[in-house]
C-alpha cells in the first residue's frame, strides 16, 4: 500500500494586486509558502512516502526568484519524493521556469526530492508508478492524458499502484469557469476524458486546476487549494486543504480529507433598504468574522438606496471594516439619495424658488424612470446629492 | 396720469404760454428757438424738482427778458382726480400748491411736495443736491428729450426705467413671480465653479482633475496593451520553441537520412550514364573516316555541277551584251544628225537678237533726241522770261539811287525831335505871363516898347514894365530860371532837328516822309521781283549749251545706226510723238527677252544631246571590254571542267561512288542512334543525378539545424528576457490599476455630468423665469413696430435679474440685430416702441394712463416712415397712452395730431 499526499494549484507568487495594501497582499502571498509548511506537517503526521502536485504550483510560467528558491526550500525540507508537473498557469514550454538553468541549479541544490516530468512518461518510484501528463504549452487543447491510450500496459509495473497525475478539466465537469468570479483567471483549456482510462489498469487519479474540493470519479479528485485563494462561487466551496490517499494496485483508493487553510474568505449579497440596514450589516460581518482581525476577506455585492445620512454612516462602516479585514471588496453601489425630509428642505424652499423647482424636476426624474440602475437615473441622483451638499447652509 | 394743460410764466424766453393737451397726440411745433425743449424742462421739473429747489436747474429756467420768478402751473389727471399743480420758483422761498380740484381740496408746503410724488409714484420731490445726479433719471423712460431718441434706454442702470415698478408690473401680468435668491445665485455659482474646474467652453480643461483622470484611463490602457503585447510576445514565443523543437526531431530523424539515402541511388545512376556515354564515343569516332570521304565525293560532284552552271550563265551573258551593242551604235547615229539641227537653229536665233537689238538702240537714241529736243524749248523760253525781269529791275534800282538816302530809324529819329521841339515849345508858352492893357491913363513900357489900351503881350522872360513916371515893375514869369531854361531846351531842341533835317539832305520834315514813302514802294517792288539775278542766267545759258551738245552727239549716234534707221523708214514715216516711240521701244524689248529665252532654251536642248550621246557612248565602250572578259572566263571554265574529269572521272562515276558510300554510313548511323536511345533513357531516369544537388540540400538541411538551434537559443533567451519580470503579474497590474482608475474616471465623469445636468436644469428654470418678464414686453414692441416693418417684427429681450432688461435685438432679414447694429432711423423706432411698451406696463399704476414726450423724436425717420411713426403712435393712444410731440417740422406731421399748437418766434 502507498500513502501520499494529492494536492494541487498553489499557485506562488499570485499577486493579490486587487489589494490595495501592501501589507495584507503580503500576508496573503506569504501564507501561500507558510501553508507547505503544514503540508509538511501532514506529511510527518500521516508518514505519507510522496507527495504529488496536480500542476500548477507556480502562478504563471515566470515566476521571480525568491518565490521560487522559497517553495524548493519548503519541498527540500520534505525529505520525500514530490512529483511535479506543468499546469496551465506554470505551463512547460521552453521559456518556462522549468527549462531555465538557474531553477535547474536551486533544484538540485535545494530541493534533489523534487521530481519535474515534462513528459508523458510512467515515472516509478519506490512506492507507486507515477503516469504524468504535464501541460508544455498554454494554449494546448489536446487531453494530456492521451498518450495514456495509446500506452503498452505491459511495459508499465503492475506490482506498484498506478496513478495518473495530471491538469485540466475533466469531461462532463470543465471545473467551473468563474464565470461569476471578477478577478478569477482562466482555467486550463484541457479537458480530460475520463470515461476512456481503462478502469483496471489505473488505481488513482489525481487532477489538479479545478480549486475547490471535488471528487469527479470513482479513482479521480479534485484536492482543492490548500490556502484558499478566492471568494466563494456558488456551491462546493470547500478550499483549504490537501488529500491523504491511501492505494493499492486493483483496489478502490481510500481518500482522506486533510484542512490545511488558515485564512477565510467570504462571499455575500446586501439590499439597503433603509438606513437601519446599516447596522444589520454591521451584525451580519461580526457573525461571519467571529471578532477575528486581519483573517478575513469579505466580498459584498451591495445595492440599494441610502439617505444622505445614511451614506455617511455607512461610509464610515466601510472604513472601520476595512481596518478590521484582510480585504473587503465591495461590488455594486449603493446609492445616496436625500430622503423625504431631505428633499423637503430643497424642494419646499419658497425663499430659494430656482433650487426648489430644479430639485423637484430631479426628484421627478427619479420618480417616472423605471430603471433605477440606469445611467441617466444614477446621474439625477448624484445631481440631487450634489445639489443638496451646494445649498447646505454651511 | 393725463396732462390737461399748462401754463408757464417767465422761464427763459416764455413770458407767458399756456397749452392745452390733447388726451390723444398733442403736436407741438415751432422752428428751432421757439422754446419747445423749454417748455418741456419746465414741465419736467415742476413734477420732479421741489419748488424750494435752487441752483442750477432753477437757474436754467430763468429768464433774462422777463422779470419775475419762473412760475409754472400744470393741470393734469390721476388717480380718479383732477389736479392743478402750481409751482413758483423763486428760491428757497418757492412755493408750490396741490389743488384737488375734484375734492375742492388745496395743499402747500412740504406736504404737498409729498403728496405729488406719490401721486407721480416717485420715492420723493427732488431737492437741489439729488438734482443733479436723480432728476435725468425721472420718467426718462417717458420723457424723450433732444438727443436721446435714438438711444438704448436699456444701457442704463435699471432704475432709469423704473425697473421695479415694470417687475412688478409684469410679474402681476404673468402670475407668480418667481425670483432668484441669493441662495439660489449662490448654488448657481458654485455648480458653475465646480464645471469650470474641469471643463473650459471648449471641452476639457487640461491639467484639471477630469483631464487627468481621463489621461490615467488612457496610460492605464497603453500600460495593458503594451503587458498584453509582451505577454502574447511570450506565449508566441513559447509555442514558436515548441514548433522549433518538433522541427529539429523532424530534421535529424527523417529530412537528413533521407536525403543521404537518395544521393547514394543518384551516384549508382550516374556510372552507367558514363559507360553508355564512351560507347558512343567510340561508335562515332568509327564513322568519321567514312564521313570524310563521302563528303570528298559529294564536294567533287558539287564542284563540277557548279562549272557547268557558270558555262551556260556566261554564254548567255554574251549574247545579251552583243546585242546591246548593236542597240546602241544605231542610237548613236540618229542623235548625231538631231544636234546638226538644233545647233542651226540657233544661230538663226542669235542673228534675230542682234538685229533687234540694234533696233532697239535706234528707238532709245529717238526718245533721248525727242527728251533733249524739249528741253532746249523750255530753256530758251525761260531765258527770254528772265531777261525781261532783268531789265525792269534796272530801271528801278536806278530810280532808288537818284532819291536821297533815309532809313525808318532816321525818319523816326527826326520825327522825335520835331516833337521834342514842339513839347518844349508849348511848356515854354504855358509858362508865359499874359499883360493886357485894359484902361490906362498913363503910359505904359513894356521894355521900353509902350504899350497901348487893349493891347495884349506874352511874356517869356523877365520885362521891366514902366507904368508913368514913377511906377517901374520887374516881371520875372514863373520862376525866373525855369523860363530861361524852357527857352535854352526849345532852342537846343530846335537846333538838333535842323541839324539832323539838314545831315540827313532835307529841306523840311514832310519831303523827307514823301521820299522815304517813295523808296519803300521801290525797294518792295524789288523785292517782289526776287531774287532773279545774274547768275541764274547763266546757268540756264549753260543748261541749253549742254542740250545743243547732246544734240549733235545723238546725231551722231543716229549716223552710226543709219543702216537700221532706213530700214525702219522703209517700214513707213517715222513717228514724231513721243508715246508711239515709247510704244515702239516697249515691243522691241518684249520681242528681245522672247528671243533671248528661245536662245537660251536651244542651247540647252544641244547641251542635253551632246551630254546623251557622250553616255551613249560610254555604255557602249564598256559593254564591249565586258564582252571581252565572259569571253576569256568561258574560256577558264572550260579548262577546269576538263583537268575535273581528269582527276574523278566523269559525271556517272562520282554519282556511282556517292551511293555507295551513302549505304554504308546508314549503317554506322543506325548503330549509333541505339546507344543514344539507351543513353537518354539512362539520363531520364538520372536526371536528379547530380550529386551536388544532394549535397547541397544535406548542406541545407545542416544549415537550417544550426539556424534553429540559434533560434531556439535566442527564442530561449528572450523568453528568459520578458519572464524575468513576470509578464503575467505585469499584466495583472495593469488590469487592477485600469479597473482602479476606470473607477476613478467615472465616479469624476458621474459626478461632472451630475454638475452639468444641474446647470441645464437651473438654466431651463431661470430661462422661463426670465421669458415671464421679457416676453411681455417684447410682445408689446413686436406690437408697437408692426406698422414699420412689413413682414411683422420680432424682436428678443433678455432678462436678468441684477442687470434688468437688456440686448434688446429685431430681426432684419434673417438675423437679429443688436440695438447699436441698426440705422439711425431704426434706432429711434425700435427705442419709440420699447418707451410705448415700458409705459404701457406701468400706465396700470398710473390710472390706465402715462404721457410720452418725444421731442424732436424722429429726425432720422424718413418722410415715408411718418406715417407708419403714426399707425404706431395711434396704437399707443388706443392703448391708454398721451402722446406730446415736439417738432420743429410741424409740415411734417400734419394731419398728424389731435391737437397742434404752433410755437412763434419772440
Amino acid at each position: 500500500m502507498a500513502r501520499f499526499i494529492h494536492t494541487a494549484d498553489w499557485q506562488i507568487g499570485k499577486p493579490y494586486l486587487q489589494i490595495k495594501d501592501e501589507q495584507h497582499r503580503f500576508k496573503l502571498k506569504q501564507e501561500r509558502l507558510n501553508v507547505i509548511a503544514r503540508i509538511k506537517e501532514t506529511v510527518r503526521i500521516q508518514k505519507a512516502q510522496f507527495v504529488l502536485i496536480a500542476g500548477d504550483l507556480f502562478d504563471s510560467p515566470t515566476p521571480t526568484f525568491p518565490n521560487v528558491t522559497e517553495v524548493l526550500e519548503a519541498i527540500g525540507s520534505m525529505s520525500i519524493p514530490v512529483i511535479v508537473i506543468p499546469g496551465n498557469h506554470d505551463h512547460g514550454a521552453l521559456g518556462s521556469i522549468w527549462h531555465n538553468d538557474d531553477f535547474k541549479k536551486y533544484k538540485a541544490q535545494i530541493a534533489p526530492n523534487l521530481l519535474l516530468s515534462l513528459e508523458n512518461q510512467p515515472v516509478e518510484i519506490e512506492h507507486a508508478v507515477i503516469l504524468t501528463c504535464p501541460l508544455l504549452r498554454n494554449k494546448d487543447n489536446v487531453d494530456p492524458t492521451h498518450w495514456l491510450k495509446k500506452i503498452n500496459w505491459g511495459t508499465v509495473n503492475s506490482l506498484k499502484p498506478r496513478i495518473v497525475l495530471a491538469h485540466g478539466g475533466v469531461h462532463g465537469f470543465r471545473g467551473h469557469d468563474y464565470l461569476l468570479d471578477d478577478e478569477a483567471q482562466p482555467s486550463s483549456n484541457s479537458i480530460i476524458h475520463l470515461k476512456d482510462f481503462p478502469k483496471e489498469e489505473i488505481d488513482y487519479i489525481a487532477l489538479g486546476d479545478w480549486h475547490n474540493l471535488k471528487q469527479v470519479g470513482e479513482k479521480a479528485w479534485y484536492p482543492g487549494t490548500p490556502e484558499a485563494d478566492r471568494f466563494d462561487q456558488g456551491e462546493g466551496n470547500q478550499r483549504g486543504q490537501v488529500l491523504q490517499v491511501d492505494v493499492k494496485r486493483n483496489e478502490e483508493p481510500k481518500v482522506k480529507i486533510v484542512p490545511t487553510g488558515r485564512f477565510q474568505w467570504h462571499n455575500i449579497c446586501f439590499r439597503f433598504n433603509g438606513d437601519s440596514d446599516i447596522d444589520r450589516l454591521r451584525r451580519k460581518i461580526e457573525t461571519l468574522t467571529e471578532g477575528r482581525i486581519l483573517r478575513d476577506l469579505l466580498r459584498i455585492e451591495i445595492s440599494g438606496v441610502l439617505s444622505l445620512n445614511g451614506y455617511k454612516r455607512y461610509k464610515s462602516l466601510r472604513i472601520d471594516l476595512e481596518n478590521k479585514l484582510l480585504r473587503l471588496h465591495i461590488k455594486g453601489e449603493c446609492y445616496q439619495e436625500p430622503k423625504d425630509d431631505e428633499l423637503e428642505e430643497l424642494t419646499s424652499s419658497v425663499e430659494n424658488p430656482l433650487i426648489a423647482q430644479v430639485a423637484s424636476q430631479l426628484q421627478k426624474r427619479l420618480q417616472d424612470n423605471d430603471n433605477q440602475d440606469s445611467e441617466l437615473v444614477s446621474i439625477s441622483r448624484i445631481a440631487l446629492c450634489e445639489l443638496y451638499h451646494f445649498a447646505a447652509k454651511n | 396720469m393725463r396732462l390737461i394743460d399748462c401754463q408757464v410764466l417767465n422761464v427763459r424766453l416764455h413770458s407767458e404760454i399756456s397749452i392745452n393737451f390733447s388726451p390723444r397726440i398733442t403736436l407741438i411745433g415751432g422752428a428751432n428757438e421757439t422754446g419747445k425743449s423749454t417748455l418741456i424742462e419746465a414741465l419736467h421739473k415742476t413734477l420732479f424738482l421741489k419748488a424750494t429747489a435752487t441752483g442750477a436747474p432753477i437757474e436754467e429756467l430763468r429768464s433774462k427778458l422777463h422779470i419775475g420768478h419762473p412760475t409754472i402751473r400744470i393741470r393734469f389727471e390721476a388717480k380718479g382726480k383732477t389736479y392743478n399743480l402750481r409751482k413758483c420758483f423763486t428760491g428757497p422761498s418757492g412755493q408750490i400748491s396741490l389743488h384737488n380740484e375734484t375734492d375742492r381740496e388745496k395743499i402747500s408746503g412740504p406736504c404737498a411736495e409729498d403728496y405729488l410724488a406719490d401721486i407721480l409714484r416717485v420715492k420723493e420731490s427732488l431737492g437741489s443736491r439729488q438734482a443733479k445726479t436723480l432728476l435725468q433719471h425721472r420718467w426718462a423712460h417717458l420723457w424723450v428729450k433732444q438727443g436721446n431718441a435714438g438711444v438704448d434706454i436699456l444701457k442704463n442702470d435699471k432704475n432709469y426705467y423704473e425697473f421695479d415698478s415694470l417687475i412688478t408690473q409684469l410679474g402681476k401680468a404673468g402670475g407668480v413671480a418667481i425670483q432668484q435668491s441669493a441662495l439660489d445665485q449662490s448654488v448657481i455659482k458654485k455648480i458653475e465653479n465646480a464645471i469650470e474646474e474641469n471643463f473650459t467652453s471648449r471641452g476639457i480643461k487640461k491639467g484639471s482633475e477630469f483631464w487627468q483622470r481621463q489621461k490615467e484611463v488612457k496610460d492605464a490602457e497603453i500600460a495593458l496593451e503594451a503587458a498584453q503585447a509582451k505577454l502574447y510576445e511570450y506565449e508566441q514565443l513559447s509555442e514558436e520553441l515548441v514548433d522549433i523543437g518538433k522541427q529539429l526531431i523532424h530534421l535529424q530523424n527523417i529530412d537528413l537520412p533521407r536525403v543521404i539515402k537518395e544521393k547514394k541511388a543518384a551516384l549508382n545512376r550516374l556510372e552507367t550514364i558514363k559507360s553508355l556515354e564512351n560507347k558512343l564515343n567510340l561508335a562515332l569516332k568509327g564513322i568519321e573516316p567514312t564521313q570524310m570521304r563521302y563528303k570528298t565525293w559529294q564536294d567533287s560532284l558539287k564542284h563540277h555541277n557548279d562549272i557547268l552552271e557558270k558555262i551556260n550563265q556566261k554564254e548567255k551573258e554574251k549574247i545579251r551584251l552583243k546585242k546591246e551593242c548593236k542597240e546602241q551604235k544605231e542610237k548613236e547615229l540618229s542623235l548625231s544628225k538631231e544636234l546638226e539641227i538644233k545647233q542651226k537653229h540657233c544661230a538663226n536665233l542669235k542673228l534675230t537678237l542682234e538685229e533687234n537689238e540694234k533696233r532697239r538702240d535706234l528707238f532709245d537714241i529717238l526718245a533721248e533726241q525727242h527728251i533733249n529736243f524739249e528741253a532746249i524749248n523750255r530753256l530758251k523760253n525761260e531765258l527770254e522770261e528772265m531777261q525781261k525781269v532783268l531789265k525792269t529791275k534796272k530801271t528801278l534800282e536806278k530810280k532808288l539811287s537818284s532819291l536821297t538816302k533815309i532809313s525808318r530809324k532816321e525818319l523816326i529819329h527826326l520825327k522825335e525831335l520835331e516833337q521834342q521841339e514842339r513839347d518844349y515849345r508849348t511848356r515854354k508858352e504855358a509858362m508865359a505871363t499874359s499883360i493886357e492893357i485894359l484902361a490906362t491913363d498913363q503910359s505904359i513900357y513894356l521894355n521900353k516898347e509902350e504899350l497901348l489900351k487893349g493891347e495884349h503881350r506874352k511874356i517869356n522872360e523877365p520885362v521891366d514894365l514902366y507904368i508913368g513916371d514913377n511906377i517901374y515893375i520887374k516881371i520875372k514869369p514863373g520862376v525866373g530860371e525855369t523860363q530861361d531854361n524852357a527857352d535854352n531846351k526849345e532852342l537846343d531842341s530846335h537846333r538838333e532837328y535842323i541839324e539832323l533835317l539838314s545831315k540827313l539832305g532835307f529841306s523840311s520834315m514832310k519831303l523827307a516822309e514823301k521820299v522815304f514813302e517813295e523808296r519803300t514802294a521801290i525797294e518792295q517792288q524789288l523785292l517782289a521781283l526776287g531774287l532773279s539775278k545774274g547768275k541764274n542766267i547763266e546757268v540756264k545759258l549753260s543748261e541749253l549749251e549742254e542740250c545743243n551738245l547732246k544734240s549733235t552727239e545723238i546725231k551722231e549716234r543716229l549716223f552710226s545706226l543709219n543702216k537700221y534707221l532706213q530700214d525702219l523708214l522703209k517700214e513707213g514715216p517715222l513717228t514724231t510723238k513721243r508715246i508711239e516711240i515709247e510704244n515702239q521701244r516697249h515691243n522691241i524689248k518684249k520681242i528681245l527677252s522672247h528671243t533671248s529665252s528661245s536662245i537660251k532654251q536651244a542651247e540647252d536642248d544641244i547641251k542635253q544631246t551632246i551630254s546623251n550621246l557622250e553616255e551613249l557612248k560610254k555604255a557602249r565602250y564598256e559593254n564591249e571590254s565586258n564582252l571581252k572578259v565572259v569571253n576569256s572566263e568561258l574560256n577558264s571554265f572550260r579548262k577546269n571542267l576538263i583537268s575535273l574529269k581528269k582527276e574523278c572521272g566523269d559525271y556517272q562515276h562520282i554519282k556511282n561512288q556517292i551511293i555507295v558510300m551513302e549505304r554504308q554510313f546508314n549503317k554506322s548511323e543506325n548503330h549509333i542512334k541505339a546507344i543514344k536511345k539507351e543513353l537518354q533513357e539512362a539520363k531520364i531516369i538520372g536526371i536528379e543525378a547530380d550529386t551536388s544537388k544532394f549535397e547541397n540540400e544535406i548542406d541545407e538541411l545542416n544549415l537550417k539545424r544550426t539556424n534553429l538551434i540559434a533560434q531556439q537559443a535566442a527564442g530561449k533567451a528572450r523568453c528568459e528576457d520578458i519572464s524575468s519580470d513576470d509578464p503575467y503579474e505585469v499584466i495583472e497590474k495593469a488590469k487592477v490599476q485600469l479597473e482602479t482608475v476606470t473607477a476613478d474616471y467615472l465616479t469624476m465623469k458621474h459626478l461632472s455630468d451630475a454638475h452639468k445636468l444641474l446647470q441645464q436644469l437651473f438654466g431651463n428654470v431661470q430661462e422661463i423665469s426670465r421669458n415671464r418678464y421679457s416676453q411681455p414686453l417684447t410682445n408689446s414692441i413686436e406690437n408697437y413696430l408692426k406698422p414699420l416693418i412689413s413682414k411683422g417684427a420680432s424682436a428678443q429681450l433678455n432678462f436678468d435679474q441684477a442687470n434688468g432688461f437688456n440686448g434688446i435685438k429685431i430681426l432684419r432679414g434673417k438675423e437679429f440685430y443688436a440695438f447699436n447694429e441698426l440705422s439711425g432711423g431704426m434706432k429711434e423706432q425700435l427705442a419709440a416702441a420699447l418707451r410705448l411698451s415700458i409705459a404701457e406696463v406701468l400706465k396700470s399704476e398710473h390710472d390706465e394712463c402715462l404721457p410720452v414726450i418725444f421731442d424732436d423724436s424722429f429726425t432720422n425717420s424718413d418722410p415715408g416712415r411718418i406715417i407708419l411713426i403714426k399707425q404706431m403712435l395711434i396704437k399707443a393712444v388706443e392703448h391708454g397712452l398721451q402722446i406730446i410731440l415736439l417738432t420743429c417740422d410741424p409740415k411734417a406731421y400734419k394731419g398728424f395730431a389731435d391737437k397742434n399748437i404752433l410755437l412763434n418766434q419772440h
